[in-house]
């Protein structure tokens, strides 16, 4: 694993806003970030595909004792959700089931887990769509960990026959930067390739229909199939909340309601109860336990409320509105430093498997900020 | 296009049968991105949208599929909403009725007395809701 300095493209920004990445800049600093690249080597990809593809097997066993051992206190989630939880975890609705495993990597040891953005994931275009088209501008002998594009497409067609419309409709939230709307309007994309239609619609105005007791679009017509960009815990919270209750068995959403037990920063602690010492994994805890940690809400979004704790000093903290349900307490990981780069990388899970990677580097803590660096690396042996 | 274990490689990503210069400039035969993109460069990405002239009855306001939508939502800062200019063929465009070319549709001009909206979305942030 290496991190080389390179020239970025002239035109890049031209280049990537053509693509669609319009959010390339972020407070007057490039959050594309093609003046370096990751290079790995095959082994070091295998290790990470590994790695990703044990820890959904891991998670999978995690999810399955929440249910078992009616684990959802820990969790903090609303009681009335838990059934439809349970349910949908029995069920295994017709869903992308993908996601984000953020994890900490150096080259020289394995993989581990910080956590698991499975629910709203975002980079996902940049990832899939622009690292891609910069590899091929720039570095077209080099590969690239990389099939989300196809496995999205694979995923929607497999997952077509289940539903009875071929009208997905797909809701996000009206944001400034595009970031959202992007990956929104790359998701429809990867649905219409697959053979089906799409229907955006705006968070703010999805209706409820209290005659009908379905959820409406603009044209008041009944929502059969929801893709949200918009996080299970605001929903179920929301006025309309108790409307998914009333609903339920009259629609799809994607990603489906159990996805709240892996999106859930409680997981990590769970994780580390039923598998201590599990390579893919550092240490964390309901409860701090001394030493150098991170504290994390259990529910928060793009690394806010973060408190790095380093020889009982704070090092770092993050701002945000989360963390009235509680905090983990997960071992501090030394990100490896480039020059003050610090990598994590964006492992993908597309259909529950290995998809692809995105890098992102940051400081101590790895927000909204930070910056995407495209990666390669060498086929030969 | 990483492959599996033993080192093969696959094709571009989406290629798939489309061939020549197309492959190039849109190997992943996206429609919707580039066109939503533009809009939103367009557009400004959020920055606060212009109004439209006071005494201009051809602007109506739409969203990303070119429907009408009240007025007030492009007034805010937005970016899925914009002014859409045009005759319309002398006609009121009505709320929810499409403000493209010289013709629109009615979806339903009124909304129903049993349906709400507003109801999600209180706790979105403007930078949005991914992680």
């Amino acid at each position: 694993m290496d991190r080389i300095p390179i020239a970025p493209r002239p035109n890049w920004q031209a280049e990537v806003e053509g693509l669609g990445l319009v959010w390339h800049t972020a407070e007057g600093k490039p959050y594309w970030n093609e003046s370096a690249y990751y290079s790995f080597t095959a082994g070091e990809i295998d290790e990470i595909e590994g790695a990703t593809a044990e820890l959904q097997r891991l998670c999978l066993e995690a999810g399955q004792a929440i249910v078992d051992r009616n684990l959802f206190e820990r969790l903090g989630l609303p009681a009335w959700v838990v059934p439809f939880v349970r349910r949908a975890w029995n069920d295994e609705p017709p869903a992308l089931y993908h996601g984000r495993f953020d994890l900490g990597y150096d080259g020289r040891n394995p993989p581990k887990l910080f956590e698991y953005n499975c629910d709203t994931p975002t980079a996902l275009f940049e990832a899939a769509v622009v690292q891609w088209d910069w590899k091929e501008a720039v570095l077209p002998k080099r590969d690239q960990f990389n099939s989300l594009h196809e496995k999205l497409v694979a995923k929607w067609r497999d997952i077509a026959p289940s539903f009875l419309t071929r009208n997905i409709h797909f809701t996000h939230v009206d944001d400034e930067p595009g970031e959202d709307t992007i990956t929104v309007t790359y998701l429809r994309d990867t649905a219409l390739q697959a053979g089906l239609e799409s229907t955006p619609i705006l968070i703010d105005d999805v209706g409820w229909d209290s005659a009908r007791r379905r959820f409406v679009d603009l044209d008041n017509r009944p929502i059969d199939v929801l893709f949200h960009l918009y996080p299970w815990e605001w929903l179920v919270n929301e006025t309309f909340g108790p409307h998914i209750a009333e609903s339920y068995d009259s629609m799809h959403w994607i990603e489906p309601i159990w996805k709240m037990m892996w999106s859930n920063k409680a997981l990590l602690a769970i994780l580390w109860e039923m598998f201590p010492d599990h390579p893919n994994l550092l240490p964390a805890f309901f409860e701090p336990q001394g030493g150098d940690y991170v504290r994390k809400p259990l529910l928060a979004r793009e690394g806010a409320n973060i408190t790095v704790v380093q020889n009982g000093r704070t090092i770092a903290e993050t701002g945000g509105d989360y963390g009235e349900e509680g905090f983990v307490y997960q071992q501090l990981f030394a990100l490896p430093d480039f020059d003050g780069n610090r990598p994590v990388l964006g492992s993908w899970i597309v259909d529950g498997e290995p998809a692809g990677m995105g890098i992102r580097e940051g400081g101590l803590v790895t927000g909204n900020t930070g910056r995407f660096v495209p990666h390669v690396f060498t086929s030969s042996r | 296009m990483r492959a599996d274990a033993e080192g093969g490689t696959t094709a571009v990503p989406g290629a798939g049968d489309i061939i020549g210069a197309n492959v190039k400039k849109n190997p992943f035969r996206l429609a919707l991105v580039p066109a939503v993109s533009s809009a939103l460069l367009a557009f400004g990405c959020g920055q606060s949208q212009p109004a439209p002239p006071a005494n201009d009855s051809a602007n109506v306001c739409v969203d990303g599929q070119g429907r009408r939508v009240p007025d007030d939502r492009c007034r805010d800062r937005s970016t899925f909403y914009h002014w859409y200019r045009g005759s319309h063929g002398g006609a009121v465009v009505p709320i929810g009725g499409s403000a493209g070319g010289h013709s629109f549709s009615h979806g339903s001009s009124s909304h129903p007395s049993s349906v709400t909206r507003g109801g999600f979305g209180s706790s979105a942030h403007s930078s949005g809701a991914g992680a």
